[in-house]
Order: C-alpha cells, then structure tokens, then sequence
C-alpha cells in the first residue's frame, strides 16, 4: 500500500525555430540538440521501460511550437541532415583519436549515440517523435499535457483578455489536431499564474494547472497541507505545486544532481576546443565556435584541470542519485503522511530539455527513479496530476497566488530594463487585432482577406512567445531575441496596414505564410474582445 | 628538388580529388568500422542497424519553397522589417500598469503629443505619476484613496515603481500638478492588483490575531506601513534620504472621526523613521464617478 504519490512533471518547449528563408539556420540547432540528446534519449527510455513491464506514470507537456516543429517536413529533413553530419564529425574524430585510447572509446559513443539516435528516428518512428510520445500514452504510461500557443507569459499579456484566451485555446487545439486527445492538465508558461486564468482554462477543457510553490503557500485560504496536495480554485480547477525540495535537487546549480563531479561536462565541446580548420565545417559560418555536442570531460570540480569523461563511473553515479532521490521521497511522505488529511503528493516538474541536453545522463537517471519508484516496497507510487485527482477527490478550495517560477519567483525576470519595451507594442498590436475583428461581425471577407487576417494572428502569437524577453534577460542570443519580437511586430503592422488599406498583395501574404506556417488552422475571428477591457 | 607523389607512384586511371577521397574514406570507416566498445553504455545505445546514405548524396533541400527561393523569402522578410518596425504609438494619451511583484509594478505611458524637442523639455511642466492605493478595489474612486507622487521623467516613458503596500489594488494617474495639489489628468491607467509578500504571510500565519484585522482597515495599513517604509528607503529609488510628506486629507469632516486614529498613527510612524511630514487638511473635489476626472484629489503621500 503506498503512502504517498509521486507525479514527474517534463516541460518540452523551444520556440518556433524555423527559418526556411535561409539554406542553413544556427537556431534551428537548438531543436535538432533536443531531439538528439534529450527527446529521442526519452523515447528510448519510454521504450525500455515498457519492455520491461515496470509499471510507472510520468507527465509529459508538449508546448505547441515544438509539437509544430517535430511534424514540419522541411525541419525533419533538416535534422536528418543534421544527424548525418554529426555522424560524419563522429567519424573523423575516430580518426583524429586513434592514437589516444581513452578519446578514442568516447568517439566511437559518439558515433553510436548518433547513429542509434537516426534508427530510432528514420527507421523505428519514421521521422514522428509525436507518434512515439503518443503510443506511450495510448499504453497508459505517459500523461500528455500542453501549454500557451507561443509560450505567451500570460500575466503580462492580460491587459488584454483575447490575447490570453487565444494562446490557452490554441494551444489546446493545436495539441489537439496532433495528438487526437485533450489535454487535462496545462502547463502555464514559467509557471506564470494571476487569479482569474483559471476561468479560460476551465472554458478550454483544462482540469489541472501547475504553479510554484510560494503561490498555493500565499493563497486567499492557507493551505491544509501545504504544497502537498492540490487546491481547487472556485470553479474547481486543480492548482498543483512544484515540491521546493525535489526541485533543489535537480535545479540547483551547487547542490542539484547534475553538477556533480563524474557526469559529462556541458561547456567543453569540440567546437570550441579543436582548430578551426578541422572544426570548421561543424560550426556556425565555418568560423564562430558553437557546440557540436561532441565533449570529452568529465565536471571534474573547481579550479581542476578537467579531466576525461568515464561513462562507465556517470552511469553509477546516476543510479545512486536515483536512489538517493526515491528515498528523498520516502522520508518526505513518511514526515508528511502522519500530519496529513489525505496521501501527500510530492510534485516535481522540470524543464524536459535539462534530461540529456543540459544533464547529458539525466535521461538514464530518470529511467533509474522510475523503475526503483515501481518496486512496490518504496510505499510510493508514480501518478499524473490527472490520477491523483481521480483518486484523492475534494481538494481544498482557495485561490493560489500570482505568482512564476523564475527568479525571486513573480514577473520580474519577464518585465525589467532589459526587455520592458516590448509590452507597448505588444499590447498595442492585441488591441488593434482585437478591435479590427470586433468590427467585422456580420461582415463577409474573401479568401485573401481571411488568409491575412489569419496570418495577422500567427504574426502576434509568436512576438508574444516568453522566450524573447526570457532571451533578452539572460543576455544570450539577445540580437536574435531583438530581431524575431521586431520582425514578428513588423509582419503583423504589415498585415494590418494592408487590410485597413485593403490592399494585400498575395505573394507578400504567401511568403509570411511559409515563413510563418505555425498554426494553420487558426481562426482569427476568435480574436474579438468577448468582455469589455 | 622534391619528389612529388607523382613521380613514384603510378597513376590510376581513375581520378580522385583531396574531398572525394575523403568521403570513401569516411563512408567506409562508417560501415564497416567493428562497433565493439568496453564502453558501460554498450546495452544502452545498441548497434544500429540503420540505412545510412553518405551524407552528399543524403537530403538535398529543394532549391524553392512553395514557389519561392531563400533568398526571395529574405528579400520579402527584410522589406516587411524595414518598413514596418514597430514604433511608439502617438494616438490618444494612455498609461498603463503591469504588476511586478508584490512591491513593484511597472508603468509605461504616451502623452499623445509628437515628442518634445529636447530645447523644449525644460520649459513644459514635469509631468507626474499619481498612484493610488486602491485597497477596496472598487472601480470608484472614494475619499479613503490613498495616493503618492513620481516624476513622470524617464525618457523612455517607461518606470518601474516602488509600491508600499502589498496584496492589494492601485491604479495610476499621468498628469500635471498644480500648486494645489490637484491632477490635471493627461490619462487614467487601468487597475491592477499585487500579490502577498511571502514574509508578510507567514507573518500573519504566525500571528493569527494581526490577520483578522480586515485589510481595509485603516490600522491594517498603518501596520504595513512599518515595516515597508524602511524597505522603502534601503531601496532608495523614488524615496531617497531626506524626503518629507505633506498628508493631504481630501475631506476634513474624515479626520475628525474615524481617520484621527489613523494619521495620528501614520505621522507619527513617519516621525519615528525621521521623515519629515507635515499634515495639511483641504477640502479638495470629491471625485465619486466611476473614472478618475482632472484635479483627482486623494490623500497624498
């Protein structure tokens, strides 16, 4: 008999990175390392864990820009590409190391990571990593949730109640069309709540959201059992809290599992460590250093030369914070069941792309809990939120807090000097959209009207996308961050001009929707103000 | 003189080059390279037996998308961009506030006017920023508002403003001060409610008695005011060292009942935390109508 419920929660998101106006692009990268090192690694642990029978739940959310990107033709042959040029760098390291055994050993893995990575891709899902993720659900294992349209930061987007009905309905119906399901639970982008959202997400389907733990621990009633069991709000959807202590161990950067000193090093790759003349047709413009995801050491510690990655010794030390992570657990729900009204539930969400890309043996540490967490004798079992609601009904009724789970933990890291200017213009743009279509009621478009009407929409869901001020913030790839919200706002003036104008040129209209093929089957007649602002 | 390669070696009849050379090489290391490794992750990534083109021959990308070619997608692309980039808005004045966190919100505004040549700026009126405590979160405005003064000066028009109070409403008003004090109003902002301070939750968690003072009640406000104005002052931004208040009671009837209590306590919390302030009663326009009007008059902090 289980003591208490553990529910895994993996947030896979990247913004739209699709850029087919050029050849090459280097963002679109940042897909092709998920899907290399993080959500085929997943796969194949969803895969072993099933032929192995080891009875588990794990939630999963899939942000509607990735869900659009992994079935996007001209992205999956890309990364194809892409998967055959790491080969071939794979191949020419094994070459360049032969002299070096300890090299040589890591290069011939990383030979048969990426080839292992193109079967399970071309040949055991036929390019559809969704479909993969979707049978899993279909055998009862995964629980698939989703997110806002473009990862729109909701409470800095409600001044206008369109904009944030629409990023929670289309991502819904995006999911949707690609997974033939609907969601129960949603992932609010950054974990970004205000009290009222759970009005859109009760009218989009949703049973469940997730929020930081400082947000149920100040709601409008104090929590009965702290963050250990959800609230409902009024209208009785379900608030669930990241657990701070599962999450310390995982995130922190000095405590948390993936710095430690055996697993492989994220920042020294080849990219930066080779000649350029070797290493150059590996990287951006054949002379900018990037990762190539090949890396040769191991965290080795603090003012250490680095030393050799031993995959052998990471593996082990993956399976001992598996287990030390499960007894975590247990100690938690043994403390937690006796002061409790009902079984205590530890949440503990976390961005999917730290398994195997960040944290390359994260996938492996996973598969480690998820199997020790089956053995019946842990008194723990894995749920989804969904499971837990089902089976612990009459949660408590209050309302959580406002709330995020980014630094300082409200909307600071969205809204401050670096990226404050962007909200004008959104706001702007919304209200203009909202307006426009406000006054068509009763009017009749031709297709071309509809078309860049619609389009008008894509442009706006994705300059609202979090990861732009998010990107700004950390200081990154800023210029890129500056240049997608600017050419997004652009497009949507440029649409808005010409249907104000009446005068739309069908090739220009063309061209934006190929750039910008992200939801095609939007409505934009949804986009009318339902409430007075 | 050196020998080159071709004076010992015979020449096949086939010719390679450098890169072609290069690729068999690499296409047979690729197939028929033996796959074992003493590596632990042997059972974890299985050989793959995968259909592998080389890479040159592999996925060639059509040269033209829906019609167009790359650099036709640019081409449109940039001229979208160049044409179109957004601008500030120059309509109608608005101002509007986002909340930050339980003490900041963020407020960005436009005057609706063509923007002031700097040789003008010092001869306009400064423009300032009424912010009003709205504790009841009633669309009205009543007497009871509290409200406090910053310069509407960032050359951006764009602040992010210190709040003294959490869990609770404000709204803003963009305008010029007359020597009365009154607002003449430029525009309204929409309201917006800050979240709990954490510390000031667990606070009345482990106080009970302290939280069943109703948060409209004056003394509940007195209460917080402690403690956030020397908060208020370590950040430093809008409240620097050295500021003095004039409390400006907008209905002198007020401070003679229920209120009394009320500025008693908040002068003399001013005082105890070396701030000089000063309490002026006036009897300014009640504003009861659903919107904030010109000369909006409340109690100034």
């Amino acid at each position: 008999m289980e003591k208490g419920f553990l529910s895994i929660v993996l947030h896979a998101h990247l913004p739209f990175v699709r850029h087919p106006e050029h050849p090459s692009f280097f963002e679109e990268n940042w897909l092709f390392e998920a899907m290399t090192e993080c959500y085929i690694p997943l796969i194949g642990m969803l895969d072993r864990l099933e032929a192995d029978q080891i009875d588990y739940r794990l939630t999963l959310s899939l942000s509607p820009p990735l869900i659009s990107m992994l079935r996007d033709e001209l992205l999956q042959s890309r990364y194809l590409k892409h998967l055959h040029r790491l080969i071939e760098l794979a191949e020419k390291e094994i070459v360049r190391t032969r002299k070096a055994p300890e090299f040589n050993k890591l290069a011939r893995l990383y030979r048969r990571f990426y080839r292992h990575a193109l079967a399970v891709y071309q040949n055991q899902y036929h390019g559809d990593l969704l479909g993969a993720f979707n049978k899993h659900q279909a055998l009862g294992k995964l629980e698939l949730i989703t997110t806002a349209a473009t990862h729109g930061f909701l409470p800095l987007l409600s001044v206008s109640e369109a904009a944030v009905r629409n990023q929670i309905n289309i991502g819904v119906d995006t999911f949707r069309t690609h997974l033939g399901i609907a969601p129960r639970g949603f992932w609010l982008p950054e974990c970004a709540y205000y009290p009222g959202l759970e009005t859109y997400l009760k009218d989009a389907g949703i049973a469940y959201f997730f929020v930081d733990g400082h947000s149920l621990l100040n709601a409008s009633q104090p929590p009965v059992n702290g963050v250990y069991a959800p609230l409902a709000c009024d209208n009785g959807v379900a608030a669930f809290a990241r657990d701070p202590e599962s999450s310390e161990q995982v995130w922190s950067s000095q405590q948390g599992y993936p710095g430690d000193f055996d697993y492989r090093e994220y920042y020294r790759d080849i990219g930066f460590d080779l000649d350029l003349d070797y290493i150059g047709p590996y990287i951006l413009d054949g002379h900018i250093r990037a990762n190539t995801g090949i890396k040769y050491y191991r965290v080795t510690g603090e003012n250490q030369p680095k030393q050799l990655y031993n995959p052998k010794a990471a593996r082990a030390k993956a399976e001992l914070h598996a287990r030390d992570f499960i007894q975590k657990r247990q100690q938690q729900i043994d403390a937690l069941a006796g002061q409790m009204d009902r079984p205590p539930h530890v949440v503990a969400p976390y961005d999917a792309e730290l398994f195997g890309h960040w944290w390359f043996e994260g996938p492996y540490w996973l598969e480690q809990v998820l199997r020790i967490a089956s053995e019946k004798s842990n008194g723990i079992r894995t749920v989804s939120c969904g499971d837990y609601l089902a089976q612990v009904p009459s949660p408590q009724v209050a309302t959580p807090s406002a709330s995020t789970w980014g630094a300082q933990g409200y909307s600071s890291y969205w809204i401050n000097e670096t990226n404050d200017w962007i909200y004008p213009f959104l706001h702007q743009a919304a209200r203009q959209l909202e307006d426009f279509v406000s006054e068509l009621k009763g009017v009749s478009l031709n297709a071309l009207q509809e078309r860049a009407f619609n389009q008008a929409v894509r442009s706006l869901l994705l300059a609202q996308s979090s990861d732009w001020p998010f990107i700004m913030k950390s200081g990154t790839t800023t210029e890129y961050a500056n240049k997608r919200i600017t050419d997004h706002l652009a497009r949507f003036n440029y649409l808005y001009d010409s249907l104000r104008k009446g005068n739309i040129d069908e090739r220009y209209l063309t061209a934006l929707e190929i750039m910008d093929n992200i939801f095609p089957d939007i409505d934009f007649r949804h986009y009318r103000a339902l409430k007075p602002s | 003189m050196l020998m080159t390669l071709e004076d010992v070696e015979p020449r096949s009849p086939i010719e390679l080059t450098r890169d072609e050379m290069l690729t068999i090489s690499a296409e047979i290391s690729l197939k028929f390279s033996p796959d074992k490794t003493s590596l632990a992750a042997a059972d974890y990534w299985p050989p793959a037996n995968v259909n592998i083109p080389s890479p040159a021959a592999a996925l060639a990308e059509p040269p033209q998308i829906g019609g167009f070619s790359h650099l036709e997608l640019q081409t449109i692309g940039q001229d979208i961009s160049r044409r179109f980039a957004p601008k500030a808005a120059n309509g109608a004045p608005e101002l509007l506030l986002l909340p930050v966190d339980p003490h900041h919100l963020y407020a960005y505004w436009n005057t609706g006017a063509a923007p002031i040549a700097p040789d003008q700026k010092n001869v306009q009126p400064p423009l300032t920023l009424r912010i009003y405590w709205r504790p009841d979160a009633a669309e009205e405005i009543t007497r009871s508002n509290i409200w406090f003064d910053i310069p509407a000066d960032s050359p951006t028009n764009r602040k992010k403003v210190r709040l003294p109070i959490d869990d609770t409403s404000y709204s803003a008003a963009l305008g010029k001060v007359n020597p009365d004090h009154s607002l003449d109003v430029l525009a309204l902002s929409n309201r917006v409610h800050v979240p709990t301070a954490p510390d000031r939750k667990r606070l009345a968690l482990e106080h009970p008695a302290q939280q069943t003072a109703a948060a409209k009640e004056p003394a509940f406000a007195v209460h917080q005011l402690q403690g956030i104005l020397a908060a208020t002052q370590q950040e430093g931004a809008y409240f620097p060292e050295g500021w003095s208040i004039k409390l400006h009671p907008s209905d002198p009837a007020s401070l003679a009942r229920e209120s009394e209590k009320f500025y008693g306590e908040l002068m003399s919390i001013f005082q105890n935390n070396r701030i000089d302030a000063e309490l002026v009663p006036e009897a300014a326009a009640l504003v009861e109508q659903n919107t904030l009007s010109r000369h909006a008059s409340g109690l100034g902090l």
